[in-house]
């Protein structure tokens, strides 16, 4: 057991809540209040710092659908939201794949369809958790993407939760032991979970000064043919 | 959270008979190994041996007091494989007392102590019960025909040959005349000086002719055992048929004389006992010598019977039980007879027939009163003076379906015991012209299942039946399992079979231990409390007579006879003996109660445990969820050096709405210190549960180990989801 680490955040939730530590049953109900406690935190909207990450994934010959699941398994991890695609031209250039919506990328993708060519992908939509690029790939390129984790129930007493070490306690730990405390009810600990998520608000905002500082990219709603750049000329 | 305290935790007892959700607090739902001296739980200390090894085992009674006639004190044992009854010599071995003749047919069991002497009670209802008046430094019996000379008016004895003898050895003869024909029945009389081994003073036996008998061969018994006069007829409606062979071969109409195993041992003999001719006149009493026939038998001295004379055949107190009530020898549990008490006039010999004069103020003549041509005994012309008093004391009836199993004295009434009811006899037997007793029953149940579980201690009376354990208490009988431990002990009982025992003993006359064994464990499942796994084949308790509470049960001790005796230099005992482990020792219980060493003799130690009651945190009551959240052990265990005692401590939870199973929690245990002091040990526990119970197991002593103490528990509980 490491600090912060699952383990040890169930555990300290079991000692703040007065279960047992060498009880299984005890031990179950932690682990699904410190969970409960992680997923809730990533989910509040937030703009965590903690839950961006980058990485690049390879697009194929003439395929132009990709499905955050696909990419995420290829990439091991799981995505909540890709923001921005980056695009490495073969000479060691790269430009940033425009985003835009279903509808607009359809009319350019519409407007060539009858005479449609394949491409170095420049611009991008998404909808229903898979992205369109376009134009499909005339070869297998490398894509650069910058997307929002979606954050895992912990599962092994090693496994890690994203926050940064200095809040995984402070917040995670009095919402677990709140829960824990709710569900054995009586008055006594009714108040003490009232306590508890006291604690857990206060950290909760402060946390939020704290790494809730990412800025969200905006999308360039364009319309095709609205400059040179995005002519398309097949 | 809240806190609960229990002061002295377990002393209110140990009570299988209620659920262990229901029984107080500062109760236990199960103990073993605990006392509590200072009303404080604690570990009992270990029994010792006492005195050496008797090389011949399989002991089934055992038995010390202070001889006041010897002044010593002796123990003596009895075994069950042959009935010999055995000296326990120091430091080991023993030397036997009474080479029983009957073989394995019974054995003895020591019961009480009249006049000086340590009576044995043969377990077969035929045997005769043994005196003992404590001489030791000769113990053989030495048995022959001698010369005997007695001076006028003497009652000194001179041999011609020699017989070892010593101050409370027995002096058995067939009193003779002087022209050396025997006559009447042999008594036995103690001896109470000698001077050498050809002359010794008998107690209560007197020449009291006018001329000294001098040389006159007969047989002469001098022993450490003596026996009674016979004085219990087992046998009364017969009549004289026919007396034939000069008056020594009697033949009669009755019974056939085989179905009553007649004693003709020389000495021990039963005796015949002929009615007057007629009213007024003289019985005649004989020492039967021979069965010549179904119903003819031989006899020590010419019989006159007239043909239709009712005949009796006594015997020498073959008593079960007997014991000492307002100054008189009261015995029971004849074979032919086992509903009738017999009473001998208080303060009597026993030796000698009830109707001699009081001993000390006029010695038995019994050289003069044999003095006749035949067995008439000149003034005694009622049956009372060959007879302990037998008519009217048949409890309740003279034919019942339950044997009279003991017999316990109070400072009131003679307690009665059958195995189903209790009756009382009132009154008192000075003589049989002075007699008031009365007969009443006390009880339907409260009866006793063994012999051996009835005892009495400084007058108040302790019995085991099949229902309960019982003493007498201010005019009634009191069962001290009632709601405590009482099914438990009827669930025991239910196995008690043949070869079964319950045995009971008083120690530091605080306690009452109550062993039972040899049960058929095929019907003591009922019994299974606690730790057990398995039905119990014996069980001993115990019971703390100041706080009127069992303190549950005790390990490694399950003795098959318990003798409570405190002697002048010795101090008090509780003695015992067991038919399994420990054979061939006598066990005192003693030490284990008052401060002995840490272990028991045969080196395993006592082990302490103790649970709570299951409701902790609802005190006494099992609605609501709890989280029992902490516990605080406030404890002394004390080893004098190299601390290694421990005392484990686990919490029991169950019944929660999320975990309804009992879980045991396993706290970090308390280990000894070398200081005596109570320390104070935090244990944090955090189960849930509606029921919550503690544990404590003193599962190492330590050979150092002075106490191991509970004074005081104290536990944090905050309250669930209360009310649902």
């Amino acid at each position: 057991m490491a600090s912060g680490d699952f383990q040890d955040l169930y555990n300290k939730a079991i000692y703040g809540s007065r279960r047992d530590t060498s009880d299984a049953f005890d031990v179950a109900r932690a682990k699904e209040a410190v969970n409960e406690a992680y997923l809730y935190v990533a989910s509040t909207g937030d703009p965590w710092d903690w839950l961006e990450k980058e990485a690049q994934f390879n697009v194929q010959y003439g395929q132009d659908v990709y499905t955050y699941d696909a990419i995420g398994a290829a990439l091991s991890t799981q995505i909540a939201e890709i923001h921005t695609l980056t695009m490495d031209d073969d000479s060691g250039g790269g430009w940033v794949l425009d985003s835009m919506s279903w509808p607009a990328l359809e009319r350019i993708s519409w407007s060539t369809q009858d005479d449609e060519r394949y491409g170095e992908p420049i611009m991008f939509s998404k909808w229903d958790r898979r992205i369109r690029i376009f134009p499909p790939p005339d070869e297998a390129y490398t894509l650069g993407m910058f997307y929002r984790i979606q954050v895992q129930e912990m599962v092994n007493d090693s496994e890690v939760p994203l926050l940064p070490l200095a809040w995984r306690t402070r917040l995670l730990v009095p919402f677990a032991c709140a829960r824990l405390l709710r569900q054995e009810g009586g008055a006594e600990s009714a108040n003490e979970a009232d306590r508890y998520m006291v604690d857990f608000d206060r950290a909760f905002r402060e946390a939020r000064t704290a790494t809730a500082t990412a800025k969200m990219p905006s999308f360039r709603l364009q319309s095709p043919g609205w400059g040179e750049k995005y002519y398309w000329e097949p | 959270m809240r806190r609960l305290s229990i002061a002295r935790p377990f002393t209110g007892g140990y009570k299988s008979d209620t659920p262990d959700y229901a029984i107080g607090s500062s109760e236990a739902s199960f103990a073993q190994d605990m006392i509590a001296p200072l009303g404080i739980a604690r570990q009992r200390h270990g029994w010792a041996y006492s005195g050496g090894e008797v090389v011949a085992a399989n002991l089934g009674a055992v038995a010390k007091t202070t001889f006041s006639l010897t002044s010593n004190d002796v123990t003596v044992v009895s075994r069950l494989s042959n009935g010999y009854v055995l000296k326990q010599d120091s430091p080991s071995g023993g030397t036997t007392l009474w080479a029983n003749p009957r073989g394995t047919s019974t054995y003895w069991i020591p019961r009480c102590v009249y006049n000086g002497d340590l009576l044995f009670c043969a377990q077969d209802g035929e045997s005769p019960m043994l005196r003992y008046a404590g001489a030791t430094s000769e113990t053989a019996t030495t048995t022959g025909t001698t010369n005997l000379t007695v001076p006028v008016g003497a009652m000194t004895f001179s041999t011609s040959t020699t017989f070892p003898a010593t101050v409370g050895s027995f002096l058995s003869i067939r009193p003779v005349s002087g022209s050396g024909v025997s006559k009447q029945a042999s008594i036995s009389s103690r001896i109470i000086e000698t001077n050498g081994t050809q002359s010794f003073t008998s107690e209560s036996i007197r020449n009291g002719t006018t001329s000294a008998v001098t040389a006159v061969s007969t047989t002469v018994t001098v022993s450490p055992i003596g026996f009674t006069w016979p004085a219990v007829p087992i046998y009364e409606s017969g009549t004289v048929a026919a007396v034939t062979g000069g008056g020594t071969t009697v033949t009669f109409n009755g019974t056939n004389l085989t179905s009553l195993g007649v004693n003709t041992t020389n000495l021990q003999n039963d005796a015949l006992l002929v009615d007057p001719p007629t009213t007024g006149g003289a019985f005649e009493v004989a020492d039967i010598t021979g069965v010549s026939g179904a119903v003819q038998l031989t006899t020590s001295s010419v019989i006159n019977g007239t043909a239709g004379t009712r005949i009796r055949i006594l015997r020498r107190s073959p008593f079960k039980d007997a014991t000492v009530h307002k100054g008189s020898l009261y015995g029971t549990g004849v074979k032919q007879y086992p509903n009738r008490v017999f009473v001998f006039p208080a303060t009597k010999d026993i030796g000698i027939p009830p109707g001699a004069p009081l001993p000390k103020d006029i010695p038995y003549d019994a050289i003069s009163r044999a003095g006749y041509s035949n067995a008439t005994v000149t003034g005694y012309t009622a049956l009372s003076d060959y007879t302990a008093f037998s008519d009217g004391l048949d409890i309740p009836s003279r034919y019942d379906s339950t044997p009279i199993v003991a017999l316990l004295s109070t400072s009131n009434q003679l307690l009665v015991l059958k195995p189903d009811s209790v009756y009382g006899i009132l009154g008192d037997f000075v003589s049989p012209s002075q007699s008031t007793l009365t007969v009443a029953k006390i009880s339907d149940g409260a009866g006793c299942i063994d012999l051996r579980s009835a005892v009495t201690y400084e007058s108040v009376p302790f019995w085991a039946g099949s229902e309960g354990i019982y003493t007498w208490r201010n005019g009634a009988v009191v069962d001290l399992t009632a709601g405590k431990v009482r099914q438990e002990w009827q669930a025991l009982m239910r196995g008690y079979t043949t070869g079964s025992f319950v045995t009971t003993g008083l120690v530091a006359g605080s306690y009452l231990v109550v062993s039972a064994g040899a049960l058929d464990s095929t019907k003591t499942g009922g019994a299974i409390v606690g730790l057990d796994s398995a039905a119990p084949t014996n069980r001993t308790f115990i019971y703390d007579l100041r706080t009127d509470i069992w303190l549950g049960r005790v390990s490694n001790f399950n003795p098959t006879h318990m003798w409570t005796t405190s002697v002048e230099d010795g101090g008090e005992a509780l003695l015992s003996v067991d038919g399994a482990a420990h054979q061939g020792r006598v066990m005192n219980f003693y030490p284990a109660v008052t401060g002995g060493s840490a272990s028991d003799a045969d080196a395993t130690y006592p082990r302490f445990r103790a649970w709570t009651s299951a409701s902790l945190a609802q005190a006494e009551g099992i609605e609501g969820e709890t989280r029992f959240c902490d516990l605080m052990v406030h404890s002394n265990v004390y080893d004098q050096t190299t601390p290694t005692s421990t005392l484990d401590i686990s919490v029991v939870s169950g019944g929660s709405l999320y975990e309804s199973p009992n879980q045991t929690k396993n706290l970090t245990s308390i280990t000894a210190d070398t200081t005596n002091r109570v320390d104070r040990f935090k244990r944090q526990i955090n189960r849930v549960g509606r029921l919550h119970q503690v544990r404590f197991d003193m599962s190492v002593t330590d050979s150092s180990n002075q106490n191991s103490e509970i004074p005081e528990i104290v536990m944090s509980f905050r309250d669930g989801r209360r009310g649902t």
